[in-house]
């Protein structure tokens, strides 16, 4: 079922057809997940703000914005800001968050220095950096997306974009560098 | 790479929980903010601070409070840094909750612009207007998330700035006259956008000039070999000093906009772009590492009939 079914299933959850919110976690759960992982690189706390980023979506479902019919883009704005804080963003779900199973994970897969490293990079950036660089570089959104969601114009995310990837290259050592430009080839 | 996460109990039991949650009904939206009249709007009277005042600080020890002010000075005097401006007096903080309307006076002498700098406390949709035009609308505002600007203020007399919320939605603002150097495009950035058209020699040579600027000013970036839309990095202390906005503001933004632009409306794209690179018409057969050249020294693309 394509994305751009998100905007009907959304409209009949809002009716209260619970299984068309189902149908949206099943949709985006895998691509959100991995998504989240890539910002904390803590399996527990991508699992967490898998699941904030749905309760938010139901919280503030008045401020839910779709591109081309699909919930993704938001959903994956709202995992980078939820992200960013982890413990505060929590804080309103954390009595059912903590109901919830723990997972057994293997073990964080974060072991290599390399990701590592681009890892705590992103983390030092700006929210809106983070956000252009998630949207566009660790998520592959088509600009025009990005632009959709960021509310700017599509110039301005170009221009950002290519702005934030220099900012993260000078949190980066050479060695990583020559690492992702071997790996472009 | 990572492996793919595997369905979980978690996943089956949380999507229990937003099946159920759906189902106990139609979802019932919030009422929208009430919008109070003008004549009932909680003002602060600000003219004194803004203009040579003490700092007025809330009077309370709220860690969140203290956070929020912390973030929305930190992000304003950030971008003052960045633009290479100055403040121009004293500025002003203040954290509060709903509909505020803030008295700012005429501007002062010497400053140019209005600077603003935001917090919030709560979750929810915050507007900014300024002698009741809009300035920032942050929608979606999470707690602890800020927005700084620096706005040009019209007109004679006094200003008055308005941040529209729910009535329990808290933020922290804080604001100062500034003034900030007005940067515009070098001669050389203004030829090369005149004519509607920029290409590949004008973003390189562009893009050079901004490299130079940086150089002068104490911060060469490092250039590795480059793609058909340059990368490069830049270290903190070029941003922080304002040393970065001011080169890219004058040597390279309208180009590089312009440039990336037209590579996506191109009807063959930074693809095609590559493929002919690819076909040794420029020498490197590498798709994706095209100017592995000296700096200054470019690749000769006339092979590429869609490159200037």
């Amino acid at each position: 079922m394509p994305d751009s079914d998100d905007e009907h299933d959304w409209a009949d959850a809002l009716r209260g057809n619970g299984e068309a919110f189902g149908r949206i976690f099943d949709r985006h759960r895998h691509r959100l997940f991995r998504h989240s992982y890539r910002l904390v690189a803590v399996t527990a706390d991508a699992d967490d703000i898998v699941s904030i980023a749905f309760l938010e979506a139901w919280r503030r479902a008045d401020a839910v914005r779709f591109v081309d019919g699909s919930m993704l883009p938001w959903l994956l704005v709202t995992a980078t800001n939820s992200a960013r804080n982890l413990s505060r963003s929590g804080r309103r779900y954390r009595t059912m968050l903590s109901r919830l199973p723990v997972d057994q994970h293997e073990d964080d897969r974060f072991t290599d220095p390399f990701d590592t490293e681009a890892h705590d990079a992103l983390r030092r950036l700006s929210a809106a950096d983070q956000r252009i660089l998630a949207l566009c570089v660790l998520e592959d959104l088509p600009d025009k997306d990005a632009a959709a969601i960021l509310g700017i114009p599509i110039g301005t995310v170009k221009s950002r974009l290519s702005r934030a990837k220099a900012r993260l290259a000078g949190h980066l050592t050479p060695a990583i560098l020559t690492k992702e430009a071997s790996n472009e080839r | 790479m990572n492996a793919e996460p595997q369905p979980s109990d978690r996943a089956a039991e949380f999507r229990q929980a937003l099946v159920a949650t759906a189902n106990l009904g139609p979802y019932l939206r919030r009422r929208p903010p009430l919008r109070l009249a003008v004549g009932s709007l909680a003002a602060f009277a600000l003219a004194g601070a803004l203009t040579g005042g003490a700092v007025a600080t809330a009077s309370t020890i709220d860690p969140q409070v203290l956070a929020a002010q912390a973030g929305a000075e930190g992000a304003a005097e950030q971008l003052v840094h960045q633009e290479d401006g100055t403040l121009v007096g004293q500025p002003f903080i203040r954290s509060a909750s709903g509909t505020r309307e803030i008295n700012l006076g005429e501007m002062p002498a010497g400053a140019t612009n209005l600077v603003e700098g935001f917090e919030c406390m709560d979750s929810g949709t915050f507007v900014g207007l300024l002698d009741s035009k809009e300035y920032e609308r942050l929608p979606d505002c999470e707690p602890g998330g800020d927005a700084a600007g620096i706005d040009t203020v019209t007109g004679n007399g006094g200003h008055i700035l308005t941040v529209q919320a729910a009535k329990s939605s808290r933020f922290t603002i804080w604001l100062s006259w500034a003034k900030i150097p007005k940067l515009e495009a070098s001669g050389a950035q203004r030829k090369e956008l005149s004519d509607g058209v920029i290409t590949r020699d004008e973003d390189v040579a562009a893009f050079n000039r901004y490299e130079g600027c940086m150089g002068a000013l104490g911060h060469p970036i490092d250039v590795p070999p480059t793609s058909i839309v340059p990368s490069y990095s830049i270290d903190d202390s070029g941003v922080s000093d304002g040393s970065d906005n001011r080169c890219y503001v004058t040597e390279y933004r309208g180009v590089d906009m312009k440039w990336q632009i037209e590579l996506e409306a191109s009807t063959v794209g930074v693809a095609s772009v590559a493929a002919c690179i690819a076909s040794d018409k420029v020498g490197t057969g590498d798709p994706y590492r095209v100017v592995a050249t000296p700096k200054g020294v470019l690749p000769d693309l006339t092979g590429c009939p869609w490159i200037g």
